[in-house]
Protein backbone atom coordinates (compact mmCIF):
# COMPACT_ATOMS: atom_id res chain seq x y z
CA UNK A 1 0.00 0.00 0.00
CA UNK A 2 2.05 3.29 -1.09
CA UNK A 3 -0.31 5.90 1.41
CA UNK A 4 1.69 8.13 3.25
CA UNK A 5 2.55 6.58 6.80
CA UNK A 6 5.02 6.69 9.78
CA UNK A 7 7.91 4.55 10.22
CA UNK A 8 6.78 1.89 12.37
CA UNK A 9 8.90 -0.73 14.94
CA UNK A 10 8.25 -4.17 15.85
CA UNK A 11 9.96 -5.95 18.37
CA UNK A 12 11.62 -9.23 17.51
CA UNK A 13 8.82 -11.25 18.53
CA UNK A 14 7.22 -9.80 15.52
CA UNK A 15 3.58 -9.44 17.71
CA UNK A 16 4.15 -5.68 19.36
CA UNK A 17 4.29 -2.41 17.16
CA UNK A 18 5.01 0.84 18.04
CA UNK A 19 4.65 4.41 15.94
CA UNK A 20 4.34 7.72 16.68
CA UNK A 21 2.06 10.26 15.52
CA UNK A 22 2.65 13.95 14.72
CA UNK A 23 0.47 16.77 14.93
CA UNK A 24 -1.26 19.96 16.28
CA UNK A 25 -1.67 17.72 19.67
CA UNK A 26 1.90 17.03 19.74
CA UNK A 27 3.59 13.65 19.39
CA UNK A 28 1.37 10.56 20.25
CA UNK A 29 3.07 7.05 21.15
CA UNK A 30 0.86 4.34 19.25
CA UNK A 31 0.73 0.62 20.44
CA UNK A 32 -0.05 -2.23 18.30
CA UNK A 33 -0.71 -5.83 19.26
CA UNK A 34 -1.41 -9.05 17.90
CA UNK A 35 -2.49 -11.36 21.03
CA UNK A 36 -2.94 -14.98 20.36
CA UNK A 37 -6.59 -15.82 21.23
CA UNK A 38 -6.68 -18.78 19.46
CA UNK A 39 -5.16 -21.76 16.82
CA UNK A 40 -3.69 -19.36 14.03
CA UNK A 41 -6.21 -16.99 15.32
CA UNK A 42 -5.28 -13.45 16.95
CA UNK A 43 -6.68 -10.61 18.23
CA UNK A 44 -5.36 -6.80 16.69
CA UNK A 45 -5.08 -4.65 19.60
CA UNK A 46 -4.52 -0.58 19.48
CA UNK A 47 -4.18 2.78 21.49
CA UNK A 48 -2.45 5.86 22.81
CA UNK A 49 0.03 5.28 24.83
CA UNK A 50 0.11 7.77 27.82
CA UNK A 51 3.91 7.58 28.43
CA UNK A 52 4.00 9.01 31.98
CA UNK A 53 1.90 6.52 33.33
CA UNK A 54 1.87 3.10 31.16
CA UNK A 55 -1.83 3.61 30.54
CA UNK A 56 -2.75 2.08 26.94
CA UNK A 57 -6.13 3.55 25.62
CA UNK A 58 -8.17 3.29 22.75
CA UNK A 59 -10.65 5.65 23.74
CA UNK A 60 -9.41 8.76 23.38
CA UNK A 61 -10.35 10.26 20.10
CA UNK A 62 -6.67 11.87 19.12
CA UNK A 63 -7.66 14.66 16.84
CA UNK A 64 -4.07 14.59 15.84
CA UNK A 65 -4.91 15.58 12.30
CA UNK A 66 -3.57 13.13 10.92
CA UNK A 67 -6.03 9.71 10.91
CA UNK A 68 -5.45 8.41 7.39
CA UNK A 69 -1.66 8.40 7.78
CA UNK A 70 -2.73 6.59 11.24
CA UNK A 71 -4.91 3.78 9.69
CA UNK A 72 -2.46 3.35 6.50
CA UNK A 73 0.09 2.28 9.28
CA UNK A 74 -1.94 0.04 10.57
CA UNK A 75 -2.66 -1.04 7.27
CA UNK A 76 1.20 -1.53 7.09
CA UNK A 77 1.40 -3.00 10.49
CA UNK A 78 -1.26 -5.91 9.30
CA UNK A 79 -0.05 -6.67 6.35
CA UNK A 80 3.94 -6.70 7.69
CA UNK A 81 2.30 -9.05 10.38
CA UNK A 82 0.01 -11.63 8.25
CA UNK A 83 3.91 -11.72 5.97
CA UNK A 84 5.11 -13.06 8.71
CA UNK A 85 2.76 -15.55 9.46
CA UNK A 86 0.00 -15.86 6.45
CA UNK A 87 -2.07 -18.60 8.62
CA UNK A 88 -2.83 -15.62 10.99
CA UNK A 89 -6.51 -14.53 11.00
CA UNK A 90 -6.45 -11.24 12.82
CA UNK A 91 -9.91 -10.49 14.64
CA UNK A 92 -10.56 -6.40 14.61
CA UNK A 93 -13.28 -4.96 16.84
CA UNK A 94 -13.35 -1.20 18.11
CA UNK A 95 -13.76 -0.49 21.80
CA UNK A 96 -16.83 2.04 20.37
CA UNK A 97 -18.73 2.01 17.62
CA UNK A 98 -17.20 4.59 15.94
CA UNK A 99 -14.14 3.27 16.89
CA UNK A 100 -14.81 0.13 14.89
CA UNK A 101 -16.69 2.65 12.04
CA UNK A 102 -12.79 4.24 11.52
CA UNK A 103 -11.40 0.78 10.97
CA UNK A 104 -14.57 0.05 8.15
CA UNK A 105 -13.56 3.43 6.96
CA UNK A 106 -10.03 2.21 6.32
CA UNK A 107 -10.86 -1.23 4.73
CA UNK A 108 -13.46 0.96 2.64
CA UNK A 109 -10.93 3.33 1.49
CA UNK A 110 -8.41 0.66 0.40
CA UNK A 111 -10.80 -2.17 -0.40
CA UNK A 112 -9.31 -2.65 -3.82
CA UNK A 113 -5.91 -3.82 -2.37
CA UNK A 114 -7.03 -5.38 0.86
CA UNK A 115 -9.85 -7.49 -0.91
CA UNK A 116 -6.71 -8.31 -3.65
CA UNK A 117 -4.84 -9.92 -0.84
CA UNK A 118 -6.76 -10.89 2.28
CA UNK A 119 -10.82 -12.39 2.40
CA UNK A 120 -12.33 -10.00 5.08
CA UNK A 121 -15.09 -10.68 7.15
CA UNK A 122 -17.64 -8.44 8.69
CA UNK A 123 -20.10 -9.71 11.18
CA UNK A 124 -23.78 -7.90 11.34
CA UNK A 125 -27.24 -9.21 11.68
CA UNK A 126 -25.89 -12.13 13.41
CA UNK A 127 -23.93 -13.75 10.74
CA UNK A 128 -20.57 -13.42 9.32
CA UNK A 129 -20.67 -12.08 5.73
CA UNK A 130 -17.71 -11.82 2.87
CA UNK A 131 -16.94 -7.70 3.68
CA UNK A 132 -18.43 -5.60 1.57
CA UNK A 133 -18.71 -1.61 1.44
CA UNK A 134 -22.03 -0.40 3.00
CA UNK A 135 -22.82 -1.84 5.52
CA UNK A 136 -21.52 -1.10 9.27
CA UNK A 137 -20.44 -4.08 10.71
CA UNK A 138 -19.52 -4.47 13.88
CA UNK A 139 -16.44 -6.44 13.95
CA UNK A 140 -14.15 -7.65 11.09
CA UNK A 141 -11.73 -10.93 11.01
CA UNK A 142 -9.40 -11.69 7.92
CA UNK A 143 -6.39 -13.02 6.87
CA UNK A 144 -4.49 -13.62 3.28
CA UNK A 145 -5.76 -15.16 0.51
CA UNK A 146 -3.39 -18.61 -0.21
CA UNK A 147 -2.19 -16.87 -3.12
CA UNK A 148 -0.63 -13.96 -1.02
CA UNK A 149 1.49 -16.34 0.98
CA UNK A 150 5.32 -15.49 1.14
CA UNK B 1 14.54 7.86 19.63
CA UNK B 2 18.40 8.21 20.94
CA UNK B 3 21.44 7.89 18.56
CA UNK B 4 22.25 4.09 20.16
CA UNK B 5 18.73 3.27 19.78
CA UNK B 6 18.80 3.56 16.58
CA UNK B 7 22.04 1.78 15.97
CA UNK B 8 20.17 -1.39 17.71
CA UNK B 9 17.80 -0.94 15.00
CA UNK B 10 17.68 -3.63 11.92
CA UNK B 11 16.74 -1.62 8.91
CA UNK B 12 13.29 -2.87 7.27
CA UNK B 13 13.17 -6.32 5.69
CA UNK B 14 12.35 -6.40 1.77
CA UNK B 15 9.14 -8.10 2.59
CA UNK B 16 7.99 -5.62 5.57
CA UNK B 17 8.12 -1.98 6.16
CA UNK B 18 8.64 -2.49 10.01
CA UNK B 19 11.82 -1.67 11.81
CA UNK B 20 12.41 -4.27 14.20
CA UNK B 21 14.26 -3.18 17.26
CA UNK B 22 14.57 -4.90 20.69
CA UNK B 23 13.47 -1.12 22.38
CA UNK B 24 10.29 -1.92 21.09
CA UNK B 25 8.20 -3.09 24.24
CA UNK B 26 6.64 -6.04 24.80
CA UNK B 27 3.10 -5.85 25.60
CA UNK B 28 1.99 -9.49 26.52
CA UNK B 29 0.77 -8.61 29.76
CA UNK B 30 -0.19 -5.06 29.52
CA UNK B 31 -3.92 -5.30 31.06
CA UNK B 32 -4.87 -3.11 28.03
CA UNK B 33 -4.27 -5.79 25.57
CA UNK B 34 -5.12 -8.76 28.26
CA UNK B 35 -8.49 -7.22 28.35
CA UNK B 36 -8.58 -6.54 24.52
CA UNK B 37 -7.91 -10.55 24.03
CA UNK B 38 -10.50 -11.51 26.48
CA UNK B 39 -12.69 -9.67 25.31
CA UNK B 40 -12.12 -10.71 21.49
CA UNK B 41 -12.12 -14.79 23.12
CA UNK B 42 -15.84 -13.40 24.92
CA UNK B 43 -17.21 -12.27 21.86
CA UNK B 44 -15.73 -15.17 19.16
CA UNK B 45 -16.93 -17.88 21.83
CA UNK B 46 -21.08 -16.39 20.88
CA UNK B 47 -20.17 -15.41 17.68
CA UNK B 48 -18.31 -18.46 16.12
CA UNK B 49 -15.76 -17.99 12.90
CA UNK B 50 -16.85 -17.27 9.68
CA UNK B 51 -16.75 -21.40 8.22
CA UNK B 52 -14.44 -20.63 6.58
CA UNK B 53 -11.85 -19.67 9.19
CA UNK B 54 -13.00 -22.94 11.01
CA UNK B 55 -10.08 -25.27 12.01
CA UNK B 56 -10.88 -29.12 11.25
CA UNK B 57 -9.42 -31.28 13.93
Amino acid sequence: MNLERYPYYANPSFFDFEFESEGPKGTIKKIARFSSIGTNLYNFGFGDLDESTGDISDEIVTNNGDGEKVLATVAGIIYDFTAKIPEAAIFIQGTTESRTRWYQMGINKNWEEIGRIFEVFGRRNGQWEHFKKGPNYEAFIGRRKASFSF
Amino acid sequence: MHSKEKKDQKKPSKKTGAIVSANVGNYETHPFFIKKAKKAKAYLKTAGLPKQFVIKP
